[in-house]
């Protein structure tokens, strides 16, 4: 599963200052990692509704989701700080994880990071 | 101090680590540590002007990490970064003594203010502290023998340190190369040398020893000095005490270290550790190579122990004693008003 990322939008900075080159910049270096994330949160939520979850899989993906939360928005992508941090809250509940709203944030994550 | 700030990040995030690195690489040189034992290590390693922690750290929380750098660093500014902005996390901040709080995602174009702003203010701090210092001996080498280590630490959170050598140490070897040594040893502690040529062994405590030591201390201002006890069986070290006491009578702190000939009169009531200036210590004293090959005293594991033995009088593995001929917070005036025509301006 993978998912390209778009460049990003550098809400609250104008397009040409130096701050907005260097956020696309730093953007464009860590759009693997960013991708992993992404990914990692995935599998995990895929894990729950099939049963088959590695043991840690969801701690992980809870981290995962909690970084993008408090990254996407300097980059712009406040939309899918949200959403992350909707799924870091899921994930992170003791009860039983609503897996199909889970499912569809994970969609609307890799969405709004594609378009940006 | 114009040296370019130090900023020490605990992130675990790369990602936020970059962008931070990124928007305060023109303010600030940045060294990222993902963890805070990591960071802990790291604060000793610099004169550091922020500390940024990020509070959802693995292992020790950047919450317990801020409290521990406030702790040993408490100049030094301390920002929070938190993805979560509730009431308990700010209240938690405050009890580690953060100097401010900042919620994630972070606003790019307002952060290089705030770390210039918390930049400045630990600049404003250390300049309102610091301190300096000059360290008066007889002789080459007596200043780094009886306080060295301390001389580091006062250089180590960034005082200004002179040494004031009063005598070329004739009787002792070659005046020349004992000068170049007095230099080696000064630049090695970072210290600014004063070398006069007072004759060895023949100091007085008077005219001559007390304008050496008042023309220094009028050129650089020291608000501390350190200089011979008067408990010492060498007449150079007793008269160069009493001449400091009277030069020195308008700086507000005045200390008096040990000597290899210093008497069992000496009485110390201060110990200050220098437990990480022990290495600096001995190797200033190794830039006195022909005194070295040539004093039993000057030996390195006597001055280690030394150094351990008064260790027992505070929380520490290496310490330098000192006898406190005066310890003031301000400046003695040496003009003091007159009572008198103060109440006579008064009345007019």
């Amino acid at each position: 599963m993978s998912t390209v990322l778009a460049a990003p939008p550098v809400g609250g900075t104008e397009a040409s200052t130096p701050i907005a080159e260097a956020l696309r910049a730093i953007w464009q270096d860590h759009r693997a990692l960013l991708r992993t994330r992404v990914d990692q949160i995935g599998a995990a939520v895929a894990g729950l509704s099939t049963g088959d979850l590695m043991p840690g899989a969801s701690r992980e993906a809870e981290c995962s989701a909690h970084m993008i939360a408090g990254t996407a928005g300097t980059f712009g992508f406040h939309r899918a700080s949200a959403l992350a941090q909707a799924l870091e809250l899921g994930l992170s509940g003791d009860g039983t994880p609503d897996v199909v709203r889970l499912s569809g944030l994970v969609r609307e994550l890799r969405d709004e990071l594609e378009l940006g | 101090m114009t040296s370019r700030p130090q900023i020490l990040l605990v992130e675990d995030d790369e990602i936020v680590a970059a962008i931070i690195g990124e928007l305060a690489r023109d303010l600030a040189e940045v060294r990222w540590a993902a963890s805070a034992e990591r960071a802990l290590e790291l604060l000793k390693a610099a004169d550091w002007d922020l500390v940024i922690a990020d509070v959802g750290l693995p292992g020790i929380s950047g919450i317990e990490f801020a409290r521990a750098a406030k702790r040993t660093h408490p100049l030094v500014s301390v920002l929070i970064l938190t993805a979560d902005a509730s009431f308990r996390t700010a209240v938690d901040a405050i009890r580690a003594d953060a100097d401010d709080f900042l919620t994630k995602p972070i606003d790019a174009a307002t952060l290089p203010d705030k770390l210039a702003e918390l930049i400045a203010a630990t600049r404003e701090r250390k300049d309102a502290q610091r301190d300096v210092v000059l360290a008066i001996g007889a002789h080459p080498d007596d200043v780094e023998i009886g306080c060295g280590g301390i001389l580091l630490r006062h250089v180590a959170r960034g005082d200004t340190v002179a040494v004031l050598t009063l005598t070329g140490g004739e009787n002792g070897g070659s005046v020349a190369e004992r000068a170049a040594e007095s230099r080696n040893a000064a630049d090695l502690m970072s210290a600014r040398l004063f070398h006069t040529d007072l004759a060895d062994t023949s100091v007085s405590e008077g005219g001559s020893t007390i304008n050496a030591i008042k023309a220094v201390i009028d050129e650089i201002h020291p608000r501390t000095i350190y200089t011979h006890t008067i408990n010492d069986v060498h007449q150079d070290h007793r008269n160069v005490h009493r001449a400091t006491l009277v030069a020195a009578r308008n700086v507000p702190r005045t200390y008096c270290y040990q000597a290899p000939s210093t008497t069992v009169d000496f009485r110390p009531a201060r110990f200050l550790a220098i437990d990480d200036f022990i290495d600096g210590k001995l190797a200033a004293i190794r830039a006195y190579s022909s005194q070295v090959k040539l004093r039993r005293y000057l030996e390195e594991d006597l001055l280690r122990a030394t150094a351990r033995y008064w260790s027992r009088f505070c929380q520490a593995r290496y310490a330098e004693p000192l006898e406190v001929a005066r310890e003031g917070d301000v400046p003695i005036n040496p003009n003091p008003p007159n009572p008198d025509t103060e109440e006579l301006t008064h009345a007019m």
